[in-house]
């Protein structure tokens, strides 16, 4: 399948704004739902039943939050988004704001990113200007604006209930859901957080319709994904595919070779051996945030479960027992796979602590940080353990 | 920015009335503050959390307590700038523990270390989404990428005389 | 609305969580991070259940119940995953569980022993990897915290201090003081309520019971023991009995059997109290009204040491506004150095004066540098409720099989009024009793000398008493409305003096306990605590008070007799001597330039 490219291209601004303007906004809901859209982080949230959810909240406050915390390791579309179409980003959650009615949008932009803002600050400066953002956008009765706000070096502030958190000042902590955010987000207002991807395919799906974007994709993966490819490839970069590409398709693009393992999702992702090249990228098969890090024959996979073990050890927020307990394991783990003394009752005894993990870990974080520790000794046995 | 081992209440005052002229006391502009206060001075004291908390009617207990969860808001004694080199994987591969040894050689401290001066510290970062041009590394809000030992080096001694 | 919990139908309201309503239908699910005080936190994942229709597992103190909800708390995957849980947390616990303050009452090791936990599956961490932190109240083991933020959310909601906080983050975050400064340069209070919500060993008073064990054996010394009001409605919870049984009797006999030659009450110095707050609250009354002196009303009780401590950091411009009045423990401890002593012909200097507190603040308040009013320290040595307790059981006693003895004379007899000192509102309540009389001639117009409206468990009380028909010396006083205002733990302290320092308050007397219901809610009682624990404490309190034969502080003989062999009168100069005392202006954080 070969690569489709509309989510990077610019267009023209305010016109997806002007669009949504004339049809009624209820209209607009059953234009996403339909076209099936889902959030672009990595979760698969169905975004239109995230805007008719947040729409139904009766709030005369509510908030359009774009998750700009992109800090899963291997990740770098948002960064590139960013750096050269913010204004569609900013489209998109005005879209959303008019939808849902909301008045105040806000860019939750990662610290590491820090460099980016005064390029986006300018950007909406313009659009100021040429009252897409605002006091009465376009002559309508809309009025919306949006602020960055920046993070301050937590992963964990992507997951969108510690990111909420992050913003009301607090620390970065998820939590307990229900209330999820649509009903109860921000200072307890009704929010809608999306990734920036996601809000860059809202415009094109407003001026093109659901069926031009459901063409696109798998049946249940509609559209188009952002693909950040790292590592072991000769032309690292941004790839938009579409959903349901094979992996080994992707490996091609990149130009790969020699290729070993490849990581889907990040630290949180899976890690598959050549075997599993024919899989595909999407909701179906393997899902991603858009990571996919690339690992040639000289790596050493236990090398791979340290640097991620590592990370999360960094990242977990330590409130709840699971996440904050059971990481470490898995860190001296690493240790004795590497010193080839890890036994059979050990790996079963990890197994559990990680079946625990996902099962009762608070967030996201948890509830994944071990899939690639995981996938890595199920799909690496022999090298491991010999 | 200045960076000196003693930082008076006088100065931590100044800057924040400096900071509060733009900015609102909405419990929900603390970390923008505190973002604004680290940039200043380097690092957050037990001052600068009286201070802060005093303005935001916050707790100085929880300013000390939320800045302890961020990584960007150190609350011990950092440096003026503060070295962030990639330590994930992507950057990894493409060689960043030769990039931190070089950084080592070239300031004359180990990872987790600020210098006596106080002008640097070497820290380790998580994934900068800057995987495609790897390694990379950040000085405070600057983001240097593709690096190589010697480039490195020579963009730590353009550092060394600001 | 419907749900089913374990297929059984159960009712449930809206806003219920799923731990409400399983309680309410006897279906039992562990905690830990819950506590009926304390707000949700859903950190622990211990009361895990699972839903049907939810991937993950939910927390059952958290989850809300929704109509039509299908619950099953005992699968085997949820009982698989609790238990790992308590293995994650055992496996970074520190220390054995022998050497534990806590051994034989810590809700880790109740679950452990529950979820037949075996073994860990990996070694636990063998050495210490933070410092105990010592103090003359509590004693912090963060290496045995298993960060539940139990002691946070208690320090932060019902007493509004902010001692404590969460600091750092995943495996290296841990509860800590400001900038690692210290409870002692920080504003804790010291009221030790962290302690009886903290469900391990991690928080627990610094223990006096060696000492007092060596000052028994010294025959050189002479050891007199004083017990306060609270403690005898809560002791025997230490021994298996229900909450609200009264033991004061047999406290009496068991602390005679440990060696204490002289075992006395602090309810008499409590009577003594009421006579020298009452007075002084009539003097300020006089000063205000009739010499227009600004800053004495509303004048505040100083028996809890928890409250002044906050008051002292966190309102010392209002400093002017606490009674003099040193509390019962340390007015016991200078009479019984120097009256009492010299009436016995005891040299002082031999002399052990030990309490038995339901605080542990009353151990940091013995140390205050002023209180040595007799020459010497005054309270040698505090222990608390469970402290004696334990040495009651390292002596081999069993509290329900000691006789019941009374107290020694002359601190032995008090009257109804002291006995409700253990319970919030009582010292408004004696007062009133007392000084309405003393001004009017009359008793107070209160069915049976029940001032209902400063009883019960309402954070902040309100009352309003009109003096009329007042003594020719007390003319000031005809048709003055009195207004008061009983407030306990830190949180209701607070609302009342933020209303006193905006001017918006118009009490004239405030009554304020540190503790949640007073003493027998304070920071060395037995744990577990609760509301409902904490009312059954409470009414043990109102039925000693009816049980007594006086019910009035002013007609204890025994404090009129120290009034006539030794202080004078009230507020006499001895008086103040011995039994007044002053307080510091403390900054929040002694640390910061």
């Amino acid at each position: 399948m070969p690569a489709t490219g509309f989510v990077l291209e610019r267009i023209k601004q305010g016109e997806a704004l002007k669009k949504a303007f004339e049809i009624n906004r209820a209209e607009i809901t059953d234009i996403i739902k339909d076209s099936g859209l889902k959030g672009r982080g990595g979760a698969g949230f169905p975004t239109g039943l995230k805007m008719y959810l947040c729409g139904a909240a009766a709030d005369t406050i509510k908030y359009v939050i774009c998750n700009a915390d992109e800090g899963e390791p291997g990740t770098f579309k948002d960064r590139v988004i960013l750096e050269t179409i913010p204004e569609k980003v900013f489209e998109g959650m005005a879209i959303t704001a008019y939808v849902i009615g909301a008045k105040e949008g806000i860019v939750y932009l990662r610290g590491e990113y820090e460099y980016l803002k005064a390029g986006l600050e300018n950007t909406l400066d313009g659009m100021r200007k040429n009252n897409l953002l605002g006091k009465k956008i376009l002559g309508s009765n809309f009025d919306f604006d949006i602020r960055i706000s920046l993070g301050a070096g937590a992963y964990v502030c992507g997951e969108e209930t510690a990111l909420i958190e992050s913003l009301e000042g607090k620390r970065g902590e998820a939590k307990n859901k229900p209330p999820f955010p649509v009903s109860s987000g921000l200072f307890c207002h009704p929010t809608l957080v999306s990734n920036v991807e996601t809000f860059c395919n809202i415009p094109h799906i407003v001026t093109r319709g659901a069926q031009w974007f459901k063409n696109m994709g798998s049946e249940k993966s509609t559209g188009t994904k952002l693909i950040s490819v790292s590592g072991d490839v000769k032309k690292p970069g941004v790839y938009e595919i579409s959903f349901g590409m094979k992996v080994k398709d992707l490996l091609k693009l990149a130009e790969a070779e020699n290729t070993k393992a490849v990581d889907i999702g990040g630290a949180s992702g899976i890690v598959i051996p050549e075997s599993q090249f024919d899989r595909e990228i999407s909701f179906e098969d393997i899902p991603t945030g858009g990571s996919v890090i690339v690992f040639d024959k000289t790596r050493k996979m236990v090398d791979i479960m340290e640097n991620f073990m590592e990370f999360f050890l960094d990242e977990s927020c330590g409130q709840c027992t699971p996440c904050r307990e059971g990481t470490r394991y898995f860190v001296d783990a690493v240790e004795k796979i590497k010193d080839g003394k890890i036994t059979e009752r050990e790996i079963k005894n990890l197994r559990d602590i990680s079946s625990c993990m996902k099962l009762t870990s608070k967030c996201g974080l948890g509830q994944s940080s071990t899939n690639a520790f995981i996938s890595i000794l199920d799909n690496f046995k022999e090298e491991l353990l010999s | 920015m200045t960076v000196s081992s003693k930082i008076s209440k006088k100065e931590v005052i100044n800057e924040l009335d400096n900071i509060l002229s733009k900015t609102n006391l909405d419990r929900g502009n603390l970390l923008c503050v505190l973002e604004e206060l680290v940039r200043k001075f380097g690092y957050l004291n037990d001052i600068m959390a009286v201070e802060v908390g005093k303005r935001f009617g916050v707790d100085p207990n929880e300013v000390y307590s939320v800045s302890s969860f961020y990584a960007f808001l150190p609350v011990k004694k950092s440096g003026k700038y503060k070295i962030r080199v990639c330590r994930t994987i992507s950057c990894k591969l493409k060689n960043a523990d030769n990039i931190v040894k070089a950084i080592e050689d070239e300031i004359g401290v180990k990872f987790g270390n600020t210098t006596k001066d106080m002008k640097f510290t070497l820290e380790r970062a998580n994934c900068l989404g800057m995987c495609d041009k790897a390694p990379a590394m950040l000085i405070n809000d600057k983001v240097y990428t593709e690096l190589t030992p010697e480039k490195a080096k020579e963009i730590i001694r353009s550092y060394k005389n600001k | 609305m419907d749900i089913h919990i374990n297929g059984k139908k159960c009712k449930a309201v809206q806003g219920e969580t799923i731990l409400e309503v399983a309680g309410k239908n006897g279906i039992r699910i562990p905690t830990l991070c819950y506590h009926s005080d304390l707000c949700l936190a859903g950190n622990c994942r211990i009361c895990v259940v699972d839903v049907d229709g939810a991937r993950t597992l939910q927390t059952a103190c958290t989850a809300m119940a929704s109509n039509g909800m299908k619950i099953w708390t005992n699968t085997p995957r949820v009982i698989k995953a609790r238990k790992m849980n308590i293995q994650l947390l055992l496996g970074s616990h520190f220390g054995e569980c022998y050497t534990c303050p806590r051994n034989n009452n810590c809700e880790l090791l109740k679950l452990a022993e529950e979820y037949g936990i075996e073994e860990l599956p990996f070694p636990k961490k063998g050495k210490r990897t933070r410092e105990l932190e010592i103090t003359p109240s509590l004693t912090r083991d963060p290496d045995k915290c298993i960060m539940c933020g139990r002691c946070v959310r208690t320090c932060e909601e019902l007493q509004g201090v902010h001692a404590v906080k969460p600091v750092g983050r995943s495996n290296d975050v841990h509860i800590d003081t400001f900038f690692g400064q210290g409870l002692m340069h920080t504003s804790c209070t010291m009221c030790g309520q962290c302690i009886n919500r903290c469900p391990t060993g991690a928080l627990y008073e610094t223990s006096c019971v060696q000492p007092v064990w060596d000052a028994l054996a010294d025959p050189d010394k002479y050891v007199v023991v004083q017990t306060a009001p609270a403690v005898r409605a809560a002791l025997g919870e230490e021994f298996g009995m229900e909450p609200g049984t009264r033991v004061t009797g047999q406290m009496v006999a068991g602390l005679r059997k440990l060696g204490f030659n002289k075992v006395f009450d602090t309810q008499f110095t409590a009577d003594l109290t009421i006579m020298e707050e009452g007075t002084e609250f009539i003097t300020r009354l006089k000063r205000t009204l009739v010499d227009k002196e600004k800053g004495l009303l509303p004048m505040t009780t100083s028996c809890s040491p928890g409250w002044i401590k906050y008051i002292e950091h966190f309102y010392p411009d209002l400093l002017t506004h606490v009674s003099t009045c040193k509390s019962p423990q340390q007015m016991f401890g200078p009479l019984a150095k120097t009256y009492f002593a010299e009436k016995e012909g005891i040299n002082p200097s031999k002399m052990i004066t030990v309490s038995i507190m339901p605080c542990v603040a009353k151990k940091y308040e013995a140390e205050r540098p002023e209180m040595n009013a007799s020459g010497y320290k005054d309270v040698d040595y505090v222990l608390t409720t469970r402290e004696l307790a334990k040495m009651m059981k390292m002596a081999g006693l069993d509290l329900k099989d000691m006789p019941i003895e009374e107290y020694d004379n002359p601190f032995g007899i008090s009257t109804g009024a002291a006995v409700i000192f253990g319970a919030t509102g009582g010292v408004m309540e004696a007062a009133l009793r007392t000084v309405y009389e003393i001004v009017t001639g009359r008793e107070v117009p209160f069915k049976n000398l029940e001032i209902t409206p400063v009883r019960g468990m309402e954070d902040v009380k309100e009352a309003g008493i009109t003096i009329e028909g007042v003594k020719e010396e007390y003319k000031f006083l005809e048709g003055a409305k009195v207004k008061v205002a009983v407030a306990h733990s830190l949180s209701a302290a607070k609302k009342v003096m933020d209303k006193v320092r905006s001017g918006e308050a118009e009490y004239h007397f405030i009554e304020i306990m540190a503790c949640p219901g007073g003493c027998l809610g304070g920071g060395g009682q037995p744990v577990p605590t609760s509301p409902e624990i904490r009312k059954a404490r409470a009414r043990a309190i109102y039925q000693e008070d009816e049980a007594m034969t006086i019910r009035k502080s002013h007609e204890n003989p025994a404090i009129k007799k120290l009034y006539e062999d030794f202080l004078e009168k009230p507020n006499s100069h001895k008086a103040h001597e011995l039994l007044h005392t002053h307080y510091l202006k403390r900054k929040r954080f002694d640390k910061v330039k």
